[in-house]
């Protein structure tokens, strides 16, 4: 229970020292209440980037709770027992910090990025907050209202964002990756103070939570700081993880959605891997080989052929298996049918033939450049692994990671375009333009 | 030309960042919109010696990130890669830069590309406030058009045209090149010698832009848009000059009323208080003429009546009795010790540096500028505030679906002196 404390603490366990990059090592250590800490020290800027990451994110929810994960997360914002309400974020504001969090499928991440002369007060703002948050009526009835006009902004006045909801709930028919993390306007305004303590009690707890500090601070010293804040929290049961995998889709889905808008558009899900598995990195190659730049496969085929307007595509890098999207906008004035027609036999033919290893080689190096300016802040590099640690993927280095990519053969390419570009198990939404002063937009299941 | 340089060996990345004074759209031809931002982005479509996919492919292999574009001052064109390739990629970019092939049918490809792309801005509301907020406060000025240019301007551009704005801007005495990252002062500053030895001399950028004139009154525009569940505002008046004397002054005024935290008065006010919005800011966006001074929020259809009412009482309270000391104190305390994270990566602080030649401001201004903005007393903050800020001269742009709510937006506005609807796919 977040509330609890247990009053002996046991010195933090050293599970791992990693060499990270030239002239920087990674502390991982574990509290003996559970609180996963990882440090990683570097001098070049007096600033500190300390990153809480919950490892509670939509995937956890159920049908009518849908979006409870990201509502806790704006309470968290709020009073503690010995704070006002706004008075955790005035105080880390008043020293400008930066302050924000996201909530994903598998997640909740919080940062404050400050000076690092002011660490001993941030750790001290995130450990009150986390064990000592007030849940008010007031507080829950003011971010309803706040979450409500988040989701009207990017979910359903979104050409995209209502697009994507669709597309996920035809993907994952089980799984509670096919709700939207935002949840269900109807489940939004239903939240009460009742939902939320319960969520904070199962989820909030020290056991449950990955503590990362990248910037200019010294491992023995920080991490007393954090034995001292964090080591007094007593851990919590947390649920037992209700996963309901998704069985294997055997037909086509497809939806057609008309709206406002000048162009027909395609969206494409096709069900992949989760990010630890095996086929995760061969895969993101295949597809920085079909959409990554001008040079790119599909671009090539679709873009510059002016079959289409434009082509992009993104795996998510989800715990549970994954989808392997693709978005394709059609020129004004011209159908999808047929730019999906020349999009499955482009796919067809790398099924079949593979990629260059023209294509290979170039999305080789265009993805271990990406790994290098995923990392240029402190901030960036605490992400990059906090990431990677409530995924469930390897922690990689950086130079593991370029490794990783570089060892990807063109036969590899091949097993997962056979294994995943499987037109059988895909998902569609289709989006049409109304017609000139039509009233009201239509959805077809 | 200006060469800065910024070495960093936390990351092995250099990245290499040119603008060209008075390749902005600003300096578009009336009939010409987007002019400048379509010769940019006939850059990377083939030089004399690679087609557009040769050099993108050549690009990737050397894992090289490369990206043009335009804004109201500069084109620009930046790159990053390995330190290893640098020489190779520097060898590209001369290509891209001083022999682009313009061939007529990659002009053709883009312009249809370009008039697709500008359709699809229409799916975004917050797009459509901004640029009917900018036509209205801008009206006959060059800051009312949008950098991409209209569909008209697209149509129209012809390929002498592009060259010619391709001879006159790419030249050695518009550029400005920041290199940043993996490299040292001496091997930047060679690189850049080697990129811009390939451009001819050319001569300086035109003098900057007048001011806009200000506009009297209160005026509504309605940007028509079916089936909305919020209404999209963009609103407010002119604002300031990157140079002007009293921007800092501005700017801790700014932060105090809706600017970058939880606890300006518009977020207090609308979000805290009422849950009315996601988000609400407000700000100054200098320019080398004066650029704008804005509020945007989303607010929900059955609320926006009441949201534009109090928008319109805040900016009126701020703008009669200015800021009070705790709240000077905090807006301070925010703002310098922030300014680190503007400072945190060599890339950041080459861009500064890069923006200080840009808009003729002082060497080492950005560097300075949590001093001044520290400097500035209440009587400075709320002078500043009263001389440029009067809410009785407003455009208020509204991304709504008028037959809902419409007439209610109206009737919100006390004083209204004109209101205007365009369907949101007028162009």
């Amino acid at each position: 229970m977040p509330d609890a404390h247990s009053p002996a603490a046991s010195p933090p366990t050293l599970i791992a020292t990693i060499p990270f990059a030239p002239g920087a090592t990674l502390h991982h250590y574990r509290l003996a209440n559970g609180l996963n800490v990882y440090l990683l020290p570097e001098h070049t800027v007096p600033v500190v980037s300390v990153q809480t990451w919950v490892n509670v994110g939509s995937r956890h929810e159920v049908k009518g709770k849908t979006g409870l994960a990201h509502f806790f997360e704006h309470l968290m914002f709020g009073a503690t027992d010995t704070l006002a309400e706004g008075e955790f974020t005035e105080r880390l504001e008043a020293i400008g910090a930066e302050i924000n969090a996201a909530t994903y499928f598998d997640w909740t991440h919080y940062y404050v990025n400050a000076r690092a002369s002011a660490l001993a007060d941030v750790l001290d703002l995130e450990v009150d907050r986390l064990a000592h948050l007030a849940l008010t009526q007031a507080a829950v009835d003011r971010e309803r209202e706040v979450v409500a006009n988040e989701r009207r902004m990017h979910a359903e006045d979104s050409l995209m964002g209502e697009a994507m909801e669709h597309l996920y709930a035809l993907a994952y028919t089980r799984h509670a990756y096919g709700h939207p993390v935002i949840g269900h306007m109807a489940d939004i305004e239903a939240f009460n103070t009742v939902d939320c303590a319960a969520f904070y009690k199962a989820y909030y707890a020290p056991n449950n939570v990955t503590l990362v500090l990248v910037g200019d601070f010294e491992v023995d010293a920080a991490l007393a700081l954090i034995a001292d804040r964090y080591g007094p929290l007593a851990p919590a049961e947390i649920p037992i993880e209700d996963v309901r995998p998704e069985p294997p889709q055997i037909a086509e889905r497809a939806v057609v959605l008309t709206k406002p808008t000048a162009s027909e558009r395609l969206l494409l899900a096709y069900h992949a891997p989760a990010a630890r598995d095996v086929d995760a990195v061969p895969l993101a190659v295949l597809l920085d080989t079909l959409i990554g730049g001008d040079a790119s496969l599909l671009h090539q085929a679709l873009v510059e052929t002016e079959q289409a307007a434009e082509v992009s595509g993104w795996l998510c890098g989800l715990k549970d298996p994954d989808l392997l999207c693709f978005y394709l906008e059609a020129l004004p004035e011209q159908a999808a049918i047929p730019l999906l027609i020349r999009f499955d036999a482009a796919l067809a033919t790398v099924v079949e033939q593979g990629v260059s290893a023209d294509l290979l080689a170039q999305a080789k190096a265009k993805l271990s450049l990406g790994v290098a300016q995923a990392l240029r802040s402190a901030s960036d590099r605490a992400e990059a692994i906090g990431m990677m640690v409530v995924a469930g993927a390897p922690l990689l280095t950086p130079a593991e990671q370029m490794r990783a990519i570089s060892a990807v053969t063109p036969g590899d390419l091949l097993r997962v375009a056979r294994r995943y570009l499987t037109p059988s198990s895909r998902s569609i939404v289709q989006i049409v333009p109304s017609a000139p002063g039509a009233d009201a937009p239509e959805e077809t299941p | 030309m200006k060469i800065i340089v910024e070495t960093d060996h936390s990351a092995p990345l250099v990245s290499l960042h040119v603008d060209f004074v008075g390749g902005g759209a600003v300096h578009d031809p009336a009939e010409r919109s987007g002019l400048a931002s379509f010769a940019t982005d006939m850059l990377p479509r083939g030089t004399g010696e690679l087609s557009a996919h040769a050099l993108a492919a050549k690009l990737d292999r050397l894992g090289a990130d490369m990206d043009v574009g335009v804004g109201r001052e500069c084109a620009s064109i930046t790159v990053e890669t390995i330190p290893a390739n640098l020489g190779a990629v520097v060898d590209l970019l001369k290509q891209v830069i001083a022999a682009p092939a313009f061939l007529p049918d990659e002009v053709e490809k883009l312009r249809r590309q370009t008039r697709a792309d500008l359709l699809g801005h229409q799916d975004h509301d917050k797009y459509l406030a901004a640029r009917a907020f900018r036509r209205s406060l801008f009206a006959g000025h060059p800051y009312s058009r949008s950098a991409g240019g209209d569909d008209a301007g697209i149509a129209a551009i012809t390929l002498d045209e592009i060259r010619a704005f391709h001879a006159a801007t790419f030249v050695q005495a518009r550029a400005v090149v920041a290199i940043s990252g993996a490299i040292s002062q001496t091997d930047g500053e060679a690189v850049a010698e080697n990129l811009c030895s390939a451009l001819p001399a050319g001569k300086a950028a035109p003098a900057a832009t007048m001011d806009p004139a200000p506009q009297r009154g209160r005026h509504l525009v309605l940007v028509d848009k079916p089936d909305r569940g919020q209404v999209s505002f963009m609103l407010g008046q002119l604002g300031a000059r990157y140079d002007d004397p009293e921007q800092p002054a501005l700017h801790v005024g700014a932060t105090i009323f809706g600017g970058g935290t939880f606890h300006s008065r518009l977020m207090r006010e609308l979000r805290t208080v009422r849950g009315w919005t996601y988000g609400v800011s407000a700000g100054f966006a200098m320019g080398m003429a004066r650029g704008e001074f804005f509020l945007a929020c989303a607010v929900a259809e059955r609320d926006a009546p009441g949201a534009l009412r109090l928008q319109l009482e805040l900016l009126e309270a701020w703008a009669e009795h200015g800021v009070d000391e705790d709240e000077l104190r905090f807006a301070k305390g925010y703002l310098v010790g922030s300014s680190v994270f503007e400072r945190d990566t060599a890339q950041k602080r080459a861009g500064a540096r890069a923006t200080e030649v840009v808009y003729g401001l002082h060497e080492g201004y950005f560097e300075r500028y949590p001093t001044l903005l520290d400097k500035v007393s209440l009587d400075e903050v709320n002078a500043a505030i009263r001389a440029r800020v009067d809410p009785q001269h407003l455009v208020i742009a509204a991304v709504a679906t008028q037959g809902s709510v419409g007439a209610q937006l109206g009737a919100a506005v006390p004083g209204v002196s004109t209101v205007t609807t365009t369907p949101f796919d007028a162009g």
